[in-house]
């Protein structure tokens, strides 16, 4: 079976790096642009009382939304394609990383800010050297769960023309193809757990302090 | 004329518009380098005033002044910097090591390595920490006597001449508290230093605080030598907090520097001697040991500070007007030795 599948992926090579070039692409583009979009967004949930329970409430409702309905409502507004599945997948991750940024900076102890503001550290000064710095491990957590999902989710952007390494699922699906399946499937375990290890190791060394 | 490090007119605060105020009308003048224990139930806003000192909080009404300026029109973040400010919970950095945290305002005030690193080591010494040991762990590697010795040489950094310290020891055995009391009255007389020290022990207020302020309902009651308080009480309420204590344990809150007098300079060659920083149960031992006449007090390095007779011993409890009791701080009583 290994074998096939070797096989297959060195005959189709074409075919197989680009799917893999676009499938990295696609979690990868997303991973930078949901950062970029849920930190911020967590952060003012923690630090401003009034956005809170409004972003709350869309991100939870957003969290129980399963990844393929997102991508099957992007049909009608956006189309085939990377794009749609871009968008898709971005609203799948923002919910979790939301969350644990939010709880990231809620849950520094007011003890450690009082003293902070106490002792004459600037705002600015204490988001970046106390605030930020504690809240990582957990935003770090959010950005691993949300990396896997993308990832993982990354290969239903086959049913819209996104590409990725999920053509290679769905067609092994639909031919009962079990050598197909596993040219799409195995690549994508192995980059969810090459992700998760390497995110892993950034946690354990940002939060090597909590251990005593 | 005692140069105030602290002064408050009539400051009163409240959180809400409709809510009553948490301190009212407060008035008081801290001097320099004076210890000063407040002291005070839960609810007493003792904690909401030396938040208003180093503006956690603002005053609805009224004015503060370090060394005569008015707070308000000074930097808040420079203000801050010259107030070490100690709170229970320690309030250390968890992700950063000992040494940085000590750091951390010399690095804001961009001292070079060098300095800094001799100044970490120096205050880590000084509350004793040996730097090798400890400089690398984190806070939660240590025990929470130790957490509060990096909180207390953390305040130190940049030596400010004034370190307020909202029950600093109050999370602590009763073993590591005596130790660290000790430690912190040390330190507050040899840099010189003023303390505002919150507290709802009145054995720790008594023990450490050259004066207490003791509060209620946001006023104060009483502001005045344990001494005082503790014979004289300005109300019921003062009362009450200290009626507890009988004579024995008022003795042991009271320091011999409370009521030494002058030597006539004739002392017996073998008269026993406290130190000044002893309580008056100790003199009381030296008398009940000893047999003599009069316990000599001395300061820390041997000098002599004066002496206290068994005539003026026995007039504490029952006549706290006569003119056993001065009001004589070490000060006061090294300036009419020198005069």
């Amino acid at each position: 079976m290994i074998y096939k599948v070797i096989q297959y992926i060195s005959t189709h090579a074409d075919r197989f790096t680009d799917a893999l070039e676009t499938h990295l692409l696609l979690s990868g583009i997303t991973m930078v642009l949901v950062i970029l979009l849920a930190v911020p967004l967590g952060i003012l949930c923690a630090k401003k009382e009034s956005f809170e329970a409004p972003i709350m409430h869309v991100v939870n409702a957003l969290k129980v939304l399963p990844v393929l309905v997102l991508i099957v409502v992007m049909l009608p507004l956006l189309g085939v394609g990377f794009l749609p599945a871009l968008v898709a997948l971005l609203l799948q991750a923002i919910p979790i990383i939301v969350i644990n940024t939010y709880s990231g900076f809620k849950n520094i102890d007011p003890g450690v800010l009082e003293s902070a503001v106490g002792m004459g550290l600037s705002k600015k000064t204490i988001f970046w050297k106390v605030e930020f710095p504690l809240a990582m491990p957990l935003i770090l957590t959010g950005i691993r769960i949300g990396a896997i999902d993308v990832i993982a989710g990354a290969m239903l952007a086959s049913y819209i023309g996104g590409g990725g390494l999920g053509d290679f699922i769905v067609n092994g699906i639909d031919h009962s193809d079990h050598v197909m399946l596993m040219v799409g499937s195995i690549p994508i375990a192995f980059i969810a757990v090459v992700v998760d290890i390497s995110l892993a190791l950034v946690q354990r060394h940002l939060s090597r302090y909590q251990r005593s | 004329m005692a140069v105030n490090a602290i002064e408050l007119k009539n400051v009163s605060m409240r959180f809400g518009k409709d809510s009553k105020d948490v301190v009212k009308n407060v008035s008081i003048k801290i001097p320099e380098n004076s210890f000063v224990t407040v002291l005070g139930t839960s609810g007493s806003g003792k904690t909401t005033l030396i938040k208003l000192i180093n503006r956690l909080y603002e005053a609805t009404s009224g004015e503060i002044f370090f060394f005569g300026k008015n707070i308000r029109e000074l930097n808040v973040e420079n203000y801050r910097r010259q107030i070490g400010y100690v709170i229970q919970q320690s309030g250390l950095f968890p992700h950063m090591t000992v040494e940085q945290n000590v750091a951390v305002i010399p690095k804001m005030l961009k001292w070079d390595e060098k300095r800094t690193q001799s100044r970490v080591d120096e205050l880590l010494k000084l509350v004793r920490l040996p730097p090798a040991v400890f400089k690398n762990r984190f806070p939660s590697q240590l025990s929470g006597g130790q957490q509060q010795r990096v909180g207390i040489a953390r305040a130190l950094a940049a030596n400010p001449s004034v370190l307020l310290m909202d029950e600093p020891f109050g999370a602590l055995d009763a073993i590591t508290r005596q130790k660290l009391q000790a430690e912190i009255l040390e330190i507050q007389k040899r840099f010189r230093k003023t303390i505002l020290f919150v507290t709802h022990d009145v054995h720790e207020a008594f023990k450490l605080g050259e004066r207490t302020v003791i509060m209620k309902g946001g006023e104060i009651q009483q502001y005045d030598t344990p001494y005082n308080i503790l014979f004289h009480p300005a109300n019921e309420f003062v009362r009450r907090i200290v009626s507890s204590e009988n004579f024995v344990e008022k003795l042991r809150v009271l320091r011999a520097s409370s009521i030494v007098h002058p030597s006539d300079g004739i002392e017996a060659p073998d008269a026993p001697s406290v130190n000044a920083g002893d309580t008056l149960l100790d003199v009381l031992d030296q008398f009940l040991t000893t047999n003599a006449a009069a316990v000599l007090v001395t300061d820390k390095q041997g000098g002599l500070l004066g002496r206290i007779t068994w005539e003026q011993f026995r007039l504490i409890p029952g006549r706290p007007d006569s003119e056993i009791y001065r009001g004589a701080t070490l000060r006061a009583v090294k300036g009419v030795r020198q005069g």
